[in-house]
């Protein structure tokens, strides 16, 4: 289940080299030219960080949670803190702003991890709610009027794009060592069956909290780095619930609890349907919610399960000549199908 | 502290209370929780201010086609969409209501645009005075409703064979369809209803506030503390608890400042949530 040790590293080695090739990008498109596609890119890997931050609670640890937003907002301040107040330079801000998350997700864990299921989800929403009108009245931040990063702190073009990439593509790793972690799998066992995974000595309560926590540092991290894409941040952006409704959306879009699907979803989410409808802001968010149902009703796997659904049949159709309608998704590991046939074993 | 601004306050519950009913019905009856509930009131709010703009007529008259309308797209819903995902999984008919609360705000913001609206009547800014305390009409209105509506759903729900069926639907489908019962039919009826009663709300709240297609995560929230002081499911209790998330407003808002009365109410609820989850007034302990 867990996988041997050389594709664990081959895993791993995979990611690193996307992120090098990343990171080389605006090294080797430095043109004027080349800043239109880099931009959407760019766009592409804040949500690809946020929607994997989002995934650790919501699709492994299975806690719908809507309370994320919080944690960009919080991640997006702290860094602009530290590099206006107390001129600290963009790696202490990112930094920072992961720590801060962390801390208040372990406060806020306190009240909103004693609840389970829609009672999370309702509690998570409220508590954003709270921090949104608390961020718009407090004066330390600059209330409604939000705070403007001096330019001196700024990393440049280049280095800005490197240090997203870098981030997003942290988020990846993380969700993608969790997956094939013990922890991971206690963590999916508490998803999966609380009662049972607690009676097998499992901690629900300390389990989601550890993924809350994760997921929160990482989401904080993600909006550092929105705060130095943006420059200027102000509290209904960066506390705005729009950007956990958006990384959840992309989860189920993609594939909940899984490695690629949350990549997969925010790349249609924000590029097939969003840039599509470019003009459209308001009829893209009106077919994301059409294609959260289509994908909900038909497809709980989201696209990610369909591909290696697709990908199960072609290889039983390729192997096996003859034989037959028999022809189930195969076993693949990390996809818990409840409405999926099991393949019956010879 | 004003006398006024508590009798406003409590009778304000009153509109809260007609809010959080449908979400309650839903809750208790379908084991649900309605995530495009405020969407489903701010849909009732703009569909009564086309109304009112085309055809000119009181708001209030405009619900003889809110309702029937709300009901038959509801229970369709209900019967096409949700009943499906409900024998599935808990998580598949929380999500497809969520899509729907996406899909709403999006329906909303490219019709009626992002500023805020507001059904035009009279009863909308004037006030009277009651036992020599001035107070809005709309709240005085929207309260007697909410008791009226209470009074009637509670009725129909002890004394009538249909509310004895949905109350055995709810308690145990399985025992309650082999007595031919039909569950889908129960729950289609009820999130008809249900969505009635936000529509309703949305019409008083379009009349009492101002309404943005964004409002409907809002809303929701305020409902479920509505739902959650009261007990889910409890008819009476649900306007109880609309009453005191009045009071926790106007108190809030007097004692801090009027910005935070809001979030008075959401940290109202995060405090029930840990401290008595099953509401004021349940028997059962948790």
């Amino acid at each position: 289940m867990i996988g041997s040790r050389s594709r664990l590293l081959g895993g791993l080695g995979l990611w690193i080299a996307i992120a090098i090739v990343l990171c080389l990008l605006p090294v080797i498109f430095s043109a004027r030219s080349a800043r239109g596609w880099q931009d959407i890119l760019l766009t592409l890997l804040i949500w690809i960080g946020l929607a994997q931050a989002w995934n650790i609670i919501g699709g492994i640890g299975g806690q719908m949670s809507l309370g994320n937003s919080v944690f960009v907002g919080a991640g997006g301040y702290t860094a602009a803190m530290l590099m206006i107040n107390g001129g600290m330079p963009w790696i202490a801000g990112i930094i920072g702003a992961g720590i801060v998350s962390a801390i208040l997700a372990w406060i806020v864990s306190w009240p909103l991890l004693r609840l389970s299921g829609v009672y999370f989800t309702i509690g998570s929403s409220a508590v954003a709610l709270v921090a949104l009108a608390w961020m718009v009245t407090w004066a330390w931040t600059g209330e409604s009027r939000g705070l403007n990063i001096p330019n001196g702190a700024l990393p440049d073009r280049a280095l800005k794009f490197q240090i997203i990439a870098v981030c997003a593509i942290l988020s990846c790793v993380v969700v993608f060592l969790v997956l094939r972690s013990t922890w991971g799998l206690r963590l999916m066992a508490v998803r999966d069956d609380e009662g049972a995974a607690a009676a097998l000595g499992v901690s629900p309560r300390s389990m989601k909290r550890q993924a809350w926590i994760v997921s929160a540092a990482l989401t904080g991290i993600m909006g550092a780095c929105i705060a130095l894409n943006q420059v200027s941040i102000n509290p209904t952006n960066m506390f705005s619930l729009d950007w956990t409704v958006t990384a959840l959306v992309m989860c189920i879009v993609g594939g909940l609890g899984t490695t690629w699907g949350p990549v997969i979803g925010s790349f249609v989410i924000y590029y097939v349907v969003n840039r599509a409808l470019d003009d459209q802001p308001v009829l893209a968010a009106l077919l994301s919610g059409v294609l959260i149902i289509v994908v909900i009703s038909l497809a709980p796997q989201g696209i990610e399960g369909l591909i290696r659904q697709g990908w199960g049949w072609l290889r039983s159709r390729g192997s096996a000549s003859d034989s037959s309608e028999a022809a189930g998704p195969s076993d693949t590991p990390g996809s818990d199908a409840p409405t999926a046939p099991a393949p019956v074993s010879a | 502290m004003s006398v006024e601004a508590l009798l406003n306050g409590a009778l304000l519950g009153g509109l809260y209370a007609v809010v959080a009913l449908g979400l309650s019905l839903v809750f208790g009856i379908m084991r649900l929780v309605n995530l495009a509930h405020g969407i489903l009131v701010l849909a009732g709010a703009y569909f009564a201010i086309v109304i009112t703009e085309y055809a000119s007529v009181d708001p209030f008259v405009s619900l003889l086609i809110i309702i029937p309308v709300t009901f038959v797209v509801a229970y369709a819903t209900q019967r096409l969409l949700l009943s499906r995902l409900l024998s599935r999984s808990i998580e598949a008919p929380l999500v497809a209501t969520f899509g729907l609360l996406i899909l709403g705000q999006g329906i909303l913001t490219q019709v009626f645009g992002g500023q805020p609206r507001s059904i035009t009547a009279d009863v909308g800014n004037s006030g009277f005075d009651l036992f020599g305390i001035r107070v809005r009409t709309i709240y005085v209105i929207a309260f007697v409703l909410a008791v009226a509506i209470t009074i009637a759903t509670q009725l129909v729900m002890t004394r009538t064979r249909f509310g004895v069926a949905l109350r055995a639907s709810a308690a145990d489908p399985a025992t309650a369809s082999t007595l031919g019962i039909n569950i889908n039919r129960m729950h289609a009826i009820t999130f008809g209803i249900a969505s009635c009663f936000a529509a309703v709300a949305g019409l008083l709240w379009g009349t009492a506030f101002s309404v943005t297609p964004v409002g409907g995560l809002p809303i929701l929230v305020l409902a479920f503390t509505v739902v959650v002081l009261g007990g889910v499911g409890s008819v009476t209790g649900t306007l109880v608890g609309g009453v005191i998330v009045g009071l926790t407003e106007a108190i809030g808002g007097a004692l801090w400042a009027p910005t935070y009365a809001q979030m008075c109410v959401y940290l109202l609820l995060l405090l029930m949530l840990v401290v008595r989850p099953t509401g004021l007034f349940s028997r059962r302990t948790a």
